[in-house]
């Protein structure tokens, strides 16, 4: 019982961090702050669905499982994250002679 | 009182059609084909849904990952010829729509044929389970039941790529730009996921003779793994002597070939297999299978990259 509800609110909270992380994909002005708000936000909010998930597990292997799902989005959401922030970056340097 | 899993289903299907529509008619090829993806993602839900993971795996992984891939890459060459906004001529609207109308019609008129509640040949198939090589039912049909099919779909498969590879060698069309980014995070990761990816690739293709998963699949995803390690800079296929590769992408094809032919010698049925050692012969095709798509996936999107030998002498 209080499982269900600890998991519950894990689980919410991280529906929370996506729906605003999705606010912020969506009404940010530009690439950096629209990059942090979907990386931040998708990053803590599988975390916390995922945690909420494990607290229902019935077996270790499945707590294994979603672990590394979480761990595996997470690192490759960062690098992704990272990639286009790097080359956004390299663009914003270009001069703008081509215009 | 309507279930939670009706609602979830029905926006899944209203998503579905949400996503085509947009993919279709939104005026810029880039976020076409975002909407693309997106739809091969929710179809992969949708799949779960219907409880055939094996086809989730598949369209998460082919329909929404490579062709997404692929698609985005030929949307850069457009875009570089053209510009992204897209406007078809009208002639090929009306062919587009009277091609899609004609299929519609027919698919209908397939469906009327199908008496309803039909259970199909899913019991015929599990009733006879037990006679195949392998306990899941997927793998049983793929490689036992309709070996034949897929026996002609590695055939299909390995002919694209052969267009694919002759058409870049003459034209030089660079496909990514590769060296995009020396980036030691890209590098970092890739070190991190590469012995993971085959790892679960290696699983998934033994776990397809009991459970979800297989020669496609998994083929797929070592694909993935070696795409992703080219981008990182750390050449694997590219570097593969073309005679090497070219074997390796036939190796599906030609394990078939040599199966069938050795079969039909010893006088039996073509891709009749035999009862003892069927398991060895199955696994052993799985593998062949798996490699030649994990490089024909890899081919497809490096492509260009890959070392080209001199042009040969033709007469």
């Amino acid at each position: 019982m209080v499982l269900d509800g600890l998991s519950l609110l894990a689980v919410t909270a991280g529906v929370l961090f996506f729906v605003s992380g999705t606010l912020g994909i969506l009404r940010f002005p530009d690439v950096f702050s629209r990059l942090h708000a979907l990386t931040k936000a998708d990053g803590l909010g599988l975390g916390l669905i995922v945690l909420g998930l494990a607290l229902q597990a019935t077996s270790l292997a499945v707590i294994g499982k979603l672990a590394l799902v979480w761990i595996v989005a997470a690192l490759s959401g960062s690098t992704a994250c990272y990639l286009m922030a790097h080359f956004e970056l390299e663009r914003a340097q270009e001069p703008h002679d081509r215009a | 009182m309507i279930g939670l899993e009706v609602v979830f289903d029905v926006s899944v299907a209203v998503l579905l059609v949400v996503l085509a529509l947009e993919s279709l008619y939104t005026p810029n090829l880039f976020t076409s084909i975002a909407f693309f993806i997106a739809f091969g993602l929710v179809m992969a839900l949708a799949w779960v849904r219907l409880q055939a993971p094996d086809l989730a795996l598949a369209e998460a992984a082919v329909g929404a990952g490579l062709t997404g891939v692929l698609l985005l890459d030929a949307a850069r060459e457009i875009a570089a010829v053209r510009g992204v906004e897209r406007t078809p001529r009208s002639m090929v609207r009306l062919t587009s729509l009277l091609v899609a109308a004609g299929v519609g019609v027919a698919l209908v008129a397939a469906l009327l044929e199908v008496p309803p509640r039909a259970a199909g040949l899913a019991e015929a198939v599990r009733e006879a389970l037990p006679l195949t090589a392998v306990e899941h039912g997927v793998t049983s049909v793929l490689l036992d039941f309709r070996a034949l099919d897929t026996f002609f779909e590695t055939a299909v498969l390995l002919l694209a790529v052969i267009t694919v590879l002759v058409l870049q060698a003459h034209q030089h069309v660079r496909i990514i730009p590769w060296e995009l980014s020396a980036s030691p995070v890209l590098s970092g990761l890739v070190g991190l996921l590469a012995p993971v990816v085959l790892v679960f690739s290696g699983y998934l293709l033994w776990a397809g003779t009991h459970a979800p998963g297989g020669a496609f699949q998994a083929g797929v995803l070592l694909g993935a793994g070696g795409i992703l390690l080219e981008l990182a800079g750390v050449h694997t296929v590219s570097r593969l002597p073309r005679r090497a590769l070219r074997w390796l992408l036939s190796l599906g094809v030609a394990g078939f070939a040599l199966l069938s032919g050795t079969l039909l010698l010893a006088g039996r049925g073509l891709l009749e297999l035999p009862g003892a050692g069927a398991r060895t012969i199955v696994i052993a095709l799985e593998i062949a299978i798996a490699v030649s798509v994990a490089l024909t996936v890899v081919s497809l999107v490096v492509g260009s990259n890959l070392r080209l030998e001199p042009p040969e002498q033709e007469p």
